[in-house]
């Protein structure tokens, strides 16, 4: 409104003066053709034009003075209007003699706060990558606050089932020392048991060549039965040859060898039965020699394997006194790997509640970074917005390209924002995990 | 005075007599076949009554070169000479490499006079003649010179035949050599 003012006034003043110059000439020519010319009349005529003439002259001066002071005013207001949207980029000519001081206060104030700007900004770009730095950093401890929470459960679960082994090792190891005891209890009988047999299979072995002794005295007489009943057996089938060639004899003798012919076959029946007993004694001695060398090999054979019985006893003997060793360095075994289960449950129970605490400590870790987690984002949030209120602020001319840029970095800021872990799904982790740890 | 026992025999028998007490009679004799139980190349076989001249233990002999295999030898027996034939080989037709035989028969009959050794010797046996079996089943090696046989305590035991034995041509030769000349014709 003031604008069209300003600019208005001295176009009326313009319009008026040359209307009046119009006025005057017009005055001037009617006068001329109207009434007597004279000297006066005539000067003032043709003065008055001049007169309005040099007006005018003074008065386009005027106007253009005036018109180069608005144009520096112009100036400065557009500049003006530019700073006060942000824009220090603007430089105010200092051409304009009217506006120069002006202007270079404008320019030199304008530079300076530039400066200002770019040193507040290289701070800020710094500050905003260190606090990306550390919004990054919080979430990583978060992870790995997580994955601690994680393996503090399971390392008290494992801890806790080390206690169990340990204590079920504790068990064992005391029923392997009592089954260990019994075990060389047991061995002391079995090695006065093979003392006991050693002496029994010496007895046996004395008895059985004293009967072996015996045993080839009675094959020595059976010996000699045989001998002897194969003699008789001899002097049977003689008598009987005898038998026979009396009854041939007899029957050439004929009716005086009838006698001969009775004690012939008398001889016979008597031999038929003699020569069956005979038979039945050869058979049955020689059943006995047969089973008396049987006998006597069963004997030798015997005395064979109480021999070797006896070198077995004391192998058995010699395995025994290794066992009962053995048995003892068990025991002792038993005994440390005992103590080694017990210190092992302690250390675990140690472990168990350091393990604990260390879950107790990690949960407030994890609260304090979730804290700084927030406290990040909205230093986040703050910084951001302070990057866009000196975004306002122009200070260097920027290219098309490099807008492009600064407007895919914004976006990625905006993404990375987006990773930060939420406070249920860390509360919902962190319970799960007390629920295993407690099971 | 007690009596003896034939007194009291004769004394029993004078009383059934005087009792008119008829005597039982006595079964006519069955009529038994006699022979000798012996063993040929562990054969047992019967010999009949009459067919063996001895028995007798086989004496030493001397070998007779140019012989069978089946002759043992010569033995000097009761003043003359006694050929040996051993019973194994003769019957059997093949070497005998066992235990020396320890008795013989003496077998005479008209132009054949030798000991065959017997691998055993029983005694004299007695069996009734209708139990004479014919058809059993032989040893081959015996079987030609098999006149049937009598069962004794579940054994079969044949009769050998003398005469078919001294009546084979493997008996009457005892050479070894093979006769090439012609009876009467010789080069001579």
């Amino acid at each position: 409104m003031n604008k069209t003012f300003n600019i208005g006034i001295p176009n009326l003043w313009l319009a008026g003066m040359a209307v009046g110059l119009l006025g005057c000439v017009g005055g001037a020519a009617y006068t001329l053709f109207q009434s007597e010319l004279n000297a006066g009349s005539l000067v003032a005529t043709l003065c008055a034009p001049v007169v309005l003439g040099v007006a005018l002259m003074i008065y386009r001066g005027q106007r253009l003075r005036m018109q180069y002071t608005e144009q520096g005013v112009a100036e400065i207001t557009s500049a003006l209007a530019k700073l006060a949207e942000g824009d220090l980029t603007v430089v105010v000519p200092e051409e304009n003699s009217v506006t120069c001081d002006i202007a270079k206060q404008i320019n030199a104030s304008t530079q300076r706060q530039r400066e200002l700007i770019r040193n507040i900004k290289t701070p800020f770009k710094v500050s905003t990558e260190n606090i990306t730095k550390i919004g990054a950093i919080a979430e990583g401890q978060v992870e790995k606050g997580k994955e601690l929470t994680r393996s503090v459960v399971e390392s008290t679960t494992a801890a806790t089932e080390m206690v169990r082994t340990s204590e079920e090792i504790k068990k064992s190891t005391v029923e392997a020392a009592r089954t260990s005891e019994r075990n060389r209890q047991r061995v002391a009988q079995g090695y006065e048991l093979t003392k006991d047999m050693s002496k029994a299979s010496v007895d046996v072995r004395e008895s059985v060549q004293e009967t072996s002794k015996s045993a080839k005295r009675q094959g020595e007489l059976i010996q000699s039965v045989t001998a002897a009943a194969e003699y008789i057996q001899a002097l049977n089938t003689k008598i009987s040859v005898v038998a026979i060639n009396t009854r041939i004899e007899a029957e050439k003798a004929g009716e005086h060898g009838r006698p001969f012919l009775g004690i012939a076959e008398a001889i016979g029946d008597l031999m038929r039965e003699a020569e069956e007993e005979g038979r039945k004694i050869i058979s049955q001695v020689r059943m006995l020699q047969n089973l008396s060398a049987d006998n006597l090999a069963s004997m030798e054979t015997t005395v064979g394997t109480v021999v070797t019985i006896l070198e077995y006893i004391d192998r058995l003997d010699s395995s025994l006194e290794e066992i009962n060793a053995g048995s003892s360095a068990i025991t002792k075994i038993i005994t440390s790997v005992d103590d080694a289960a017990g210190q092992s449950a302690t250390t675990a129970r140690h472990m168990n509640s350091s393990m604990d605490a260390i879950r107790e400590r990690n949960l407030d870790i994890s609260e304090y970074s979730e804290s700084t987690q927030v406290g990040v984002i909205s230093l986040k949030t703050s910084m951001r917005e302070v990057a866009e209120s000196l975004r306002q602020f122009k200070i260097e001319e920027v290219s098309e390209a490099e807008r492009t840029l600064a407007a895919i970095e914004d976006l990625k800021k905006i993404q990375s924002a987006k990773k930060v872990y939420r406070e249920d799904e860390m509360k919902a982790l962190e319970q799960a995990a007390v629920a295993q740890a407690s099971v | 005075m007690s009596i003896s026992a034939l007194q009291s025999l004769e004394l029993i028998e004078r009383l059934h007599a005087y009792d008119s007490v008829q005597a039982p009679e006595l079964a006519a004799p069955e009529a038994s076949w006699i022979g000798t139980s012996v063993g040929i190349a562990g054969v047992p076989v019967l010999i009949g009554a009459g067919e063996i001249e001895e028995i007798i233990e086989t004496p030493a002999v001397t070998t007779i070169p140019g012989t069978k295999a089946w002759v043992l030898g010569v033995a000097a027996y009761k003043g003359g000479l006694l050929p040996i034939f051993s019973g194994d080989v003769l019957f059997r037709k093949r070497p005998y490499i066992g235990r020396m035989r320890d008795y013989c028969m003496v077998i005479r009959r008209p132009g054949m006079y030798f000991g065959l050794t017997l691998s055993h010797v029983q005694r004299d046996l007695r069996f009734p003649i209708q139990h004479r079996v014919m058809d059993h089943p032989v040893d081959h090696d015996f079987a030609d010179y098999s006149m049937g046989g009598f069962m004794y305590k579940g054994d079969f035991m044949l009769v050998l035949d003398i005469d078919k034995l001294v009546a084979d041509e493997e008996l009457s030769n005892a050479s070894a050599r093979k006769v090439t000349s012609i009876k009467g014709k010789s080069n001579e």
